[in-house]
């Protein structure tokens, strides 16, 4: 299990609907944001592999301007 | 996991990343991030990200003597907590299966055989015959005949032994890095506008700036962290704007408020358009320019840096002094770009002119701040140097530079081709500090600061990156060691340099971490240590200079580079190498013609034995012996190789390389200051940092009343008026050169109808070496394809995602079609991005370059598809 800790920009005026789209997703969680259109997100994944597949996910999503990585973590070594 | 962990570690993470990005938490779930942290018994350390120039800060865990986590550094001015998505991965490029672990060397029943199959043996034995090879050339042919291709990747403390080896050691000048391939254009820019290299200003001017110009950089997915900030901008300052000139549509256009796509090379029709445009607008800044800048222009019948016999070189008459320029009034700079009208750029480039006159608007306008960045598309330019003086020639005439907000920024690609290539020099023509050989006084104070006789240093430039590969087929460079990269995959018009590696009498070294292209063709594969299992200092675009501490230990026998070079000089004594030696073509005052005198009388008067070795000459000087390890700034951290040589190399090496810069514009600060801080961009000055460089208030080398003083000292004294006019010097004054419009060396025709581009892609980089050692990168995109336009693809019956024939005139390879994918080609040209060795590009691409700074054009060359 990896956790991500992801930061989403978008603009102000679409926070809210990015915030219900990625709360949408099974495996995504917004957690904070703030009124310039940021959001902090955690995204679960079972490797890394799906980890960046799921961070490419995010930056998909239309109006996100930017996804970037900003921390990861797994129990026990990387592989 | 279990549930309950799993919730605490996602509120942990998250509370961690609103911490580190300034957004407001409560003081409890703080408390409960500390806590989490306390218990996973991890260790911490601040590091910078493996990959590209932009130098982002990485924390990194280790636990057990294996890397656990990856963090954005939250203090670090660069990323300030964030990562690009390669960050998932500096921590798992060292665990790669095919990791090199043992020196590999091709033998045969028993020996060294350069038909033979790679076989491991020791370092010893290794060292043995790279020895033996070494001096059996050396001995024959002389200090020309031997070189290092080394590497924007060095790490500092590695360059810096590497050039004092090559140039004060075995005094040969052929040391060049791969940064000769991505920045030696914007270096030659630099030196011969500003007399001294690097960038005036820094990242923070683009949380100061009105609009953002990319020409040529594809940030977004090149520099997505800076491309961050970049966005944010946007988002929270109404007025900016950004331009995104580039030669196909990509990712950086998605935001753009004005995107151009313009034929390959036009680029320089472009720019005198702009600078016409604003001399007619009142968008000149007369003060700026009269109190701070000349006119220069130089010659136009340069060639294209093609060996001699190329028909293209033909008729090319001041292809020797390329980098010759002189004085002109203002008049004439604006007589030369008279032609240079809306119409006549607008045709030439396929730009609608209504496009140019917008973004001519943008530098035209006196209120308007203005940052140009830009990468490859300039650098790698067979006008490389010529282009990137037009950006300043631009930003000079509206004075639009060293000022929080404006500049002309030159983005790098490697994390050190500024810290290490540029910094320390390890160039053909170079020294530390923007010193070069050809001039005696910089030699008489490199050799000062070596404690070297005088005359051991080799006055004659080196030969450069292309060249030695041409050397290499010529037979004239018989033994190449390269460091830290993969030149039989990065070097344009390949086929002709593995040929050379395999077919001629020469030895090939290649001290790598993985199996490479260049791996395998040579004769000799030491495995090194990478990036987190040393110590090291990097520099990034923005003169930030940072080091980091070992985190881990290589694994097997894998060794640092500094350890290698350091061990090598161990074989060699004074008396092998600072005897006379002979030196074709050499011809310098002081020197007799085609040899490097004898200086072992001298050296025994400063109290050399010509039985000591290099190493104890060069590298184990005493005052670098008392330079103690164990010392309390690692904090717990190892070092492997100050272990094996007794004394802290790393610091050591610091101490000397930090004196070259001291009050020469290019100041350090010491060793443990940079491990206690997020870096510093030089020049530091009493350890305050400089991010404004020649503006007064900022830079410390500007006194009060100067306004702006552009101190760099080199090409300052150049003639008046033309080509033999009267020297006259320009001191503290930038240069504003007009260059004009000139065609690629080669263009698509009947025969070769396409234009061939080529470039990264966000999950690899560079060769691939690394990234594509990463199953997860590998997956996500596996093999390199050809971007192509669908009309293009449609007209010769070409199916998306079909396997075709890319071919030149000098190679073909075997790709994919993408028509739809993340960059939308324009018709009449193709991108294939050079990261896949089983695609590899670089057989098809033609080795012309920039005749001032060598470097080489991979952007644009005449290819053609067809299908299988």
């Amino acid at each position: 299990m990896i956790i991500s800790g992801v930061v989403v920009a978008s603009r102000p005026e679409h926070l809210s609907e990015i915030r219900d789209e990625v709360n949408g997703l099974p495996w995504a969680e917004v957690h904070f944001s703030d009124p310039e259109g940021r959001l902090v997100v955690t995204l679960e994944a079972s490797d890394l592999d799906e980890s960046m597949d799921r961070m490419k996910t995010l930056q998909a999503i239309p109006l996100v301007l930017s996804a970037s990585l900003a921390e990861f973590c797994s129990d026990g070594e990387l592989t | 996991m279990s549930q309950t962990r799993r919730d605490f570690l996602k509120n942990a993470v998250a509370t961690s990343v609103a911490g580190s990005i300034g957004i407001s938490v409560p003081v409890n779930a703080l408390a409960q991030v500390d806590e989490w942290r306390g218990k996973e018994n991890w260790k911490w350390d601040k590091t910078v990200c493996r990959f590209c120039g932009v130098g982002c800060g990485i924390m990194m865990a280790t636990n057990k003597g294996r890397i656990v986590s990856v963090k954005g550094d939250p203090e670090s001015p660069v990323n300030r907590g964030l990562t690009c998505i390669k960050g998932y991965f500096n921590a798992k490029i060292l665990y790669g299966e095919d990791r090199l672990t043992k020196p590999l060397l091709r033998k045969k029943n028993g020996v060294y055989d350069k038909n033979g199959k790679f076989t491991p043996v020791s370092w010893d034995e290794a060292f043995d015959v790279m020895t033996a090879k070494f001096k059996e050339y050396y001995a024959e042919h002389g200090p020309a005949s031997v070189s290092i291709f080394g590497s924007g990747q060095y790490t500092i403390d590695e360059g810096y032994a590497a050039a004092k080896f090559m140039k004060a050691g075995v005094r040969s000048n052929n040391i060049d890095p791969n940064a000769r391939h991505c920045m030696a254009s914007a270096v030659a820019g630099f030196i011969q506008t500003f007399g001294i290299d690097e960038p005036p200003g820094c990242y923070d001017d683009i949380e100061q700036t009105d609009a953002v110009v990319c020409w040529g950089a594809n940030m977004a997915e090149c520099h997505p962290i800076l491309w961050s900030r970049v966005t944010d901008r946007k988002i929270k300052h109404e007025p900016m704007q950004i331009v995104n000139l580039s030669t196909y549509g990509n990712r950086t256009s998605d935001i753009a408020d004005l995107e151009m796509i313009f034929e390959p090379q036009t680029d320089l029709a472009i720019m005198n358009f702009i600078a016409r445009y604003m001399i007619e607008n009142g968008g000149m800044n007369q003060k700026f320019v009269d109190k701070h800048c000349a006119f220069a222009a130089g010659p136009t019948d340069i060639g294209y840096g093609l060996p001699d016999d190329h028909p293209l070189e033909q008729g090319q008459s001041m292809r020797s002094k390329a980098g010759a320029h002189w004085t002109i009034t203002f008049e004439e700079f604006k007589q030369n770009l008279e032609p240079y009208t809306a119409k006549y750029v607008s045709d030439l480039s396929g730009v609608p002119e209504e496009k140019l006159v917008a973004l001519a608007k943008l530098y035209t306008d006196p209120k308007r701040k203005v940052v140009s960045f830009w990468t490859m598309g300039f650098n790698q330019h067979t006008r490389g140097t010529w282009v990137n003086e037009q950006i300043y020639m631009i930003h000079l005439l509206g004075g639009k530079i060293s000022t929080p907000g404006s500049g002309a920024f030159s983005l790098t690609g490697q994390p050190s081709a500024c810290g290490t290539a540029r910094e320390v020099g390890t160039f053909a023509h170079r020294l530390p500090a923007d010193m070069v050989v050809a001039n005696p006084d910089h030699r008489a104070k490199a050799e000062k600061l070596w404690h070297l006789p005088s005359k051991t240093l080799n006055p004659k430039v080196g030969t450069h990156a292309v060249q030695m590969v041409r050397d290499l087929r010529s037979g004239k460079v018989k033994f190449f060691w390269a460091m830290v990269t993969n030149p039989f995959q990065d070097f344009a018009n390949a086929n002709e340099w593995l040929r050379a590696a395999r077919e001629k009498d020469n030895f090939i070294v290649v001290s790598d971490c993985y199996p490479t292209v260049s791996a395998k063709v040579a004769d000799l594969v030491l495995p090194v240590a990478m990036i987190y299992e040393k110590w090291g200092a990097y520099g990034n675009a923005e003169r930030r200079t940072q080091h980091w501490r070992q985190q881990v230990t290589a694994p097997g026998d894998a060794k640092g580079d500094l350890w290698q070079i350091l061990e090598f000089s161990k074989r060699f004594k004074l008396a092998e190498v600072w005897k006379e030696q002979p030196l074709p073509g050499l011809a310098a005052d002081g020197f007799e013609d085609g040899k490097l005198p004898d200086v072992l009388a001298e050296a025994k008067k400063m109290g050399y034995d010509p039985e000591q070795t290099l190493y104890e000459v060069l590298f184990a000087r005493p005052e670098y012996k008392s330079v103690r390890w164990p010392d309390p700034i690692a904090d717990g951290h190892p070092n492997d190789i100050a272990e094996d040589f007794g004394f802290f190399v790393h610091k050591a090496l610091w101490n000397e390389y930090q004196k070259f810069g001291t009050g020469n514009g290019h100041d350090l600060a010491d060793f443990d200051t940079y491990h206690r801080m997020r870096g510093l961009r030089w020049p530091v000055v009493n350890g305050r940092e400089t991010q404004w460089r020649y503006r007064e208030g900022y830079d410390p080398y500007v006194k009060p009343g100067q306004d702006f003083h552009f101190y760099g000292k080199a090409l300052k004294k150049i003639p008046a008026g033309g080509p033999k006019g009267e020297p006259v010097a320009l001191d503290g004054k930038a240069k504003i050169f007009f260059r004009p419009y000139a065609p690629a060396a080669e263009s698509p025709d009947a025969e070769y109808d396409l234009w061939l581009c080529t470039g990264r892609v966000l999950e690899h980089w560079h060769s691939g070496t690394m990234t594509k050692r990463v199953p997860e990168l590998n997956r996500a995109v596996p093999y390199a394809k050809c971007y192509m336009h669908p009309a293009d693809a449609e007209a010769r019956g070409i199916a998306q995602h079909e396997e075709v024939v890319v071919e030149s005139r000098r190679g073909k390879v075997k790709a994919r079609v993408e028509t739809n994918g993340r960059n939308s080609v324009p018709k009449g040209l193709i991108f294939v991005p050079w990261f896949d060795e089983n695609v590899l590009i670089n057989k098809l691409t033609l080795d012309n370059t920039c005749p001032i700074s060598k470097e080489t054009d991979y952007k644009k060359c005449a290819a053609r598809v067809r299908k299988v």
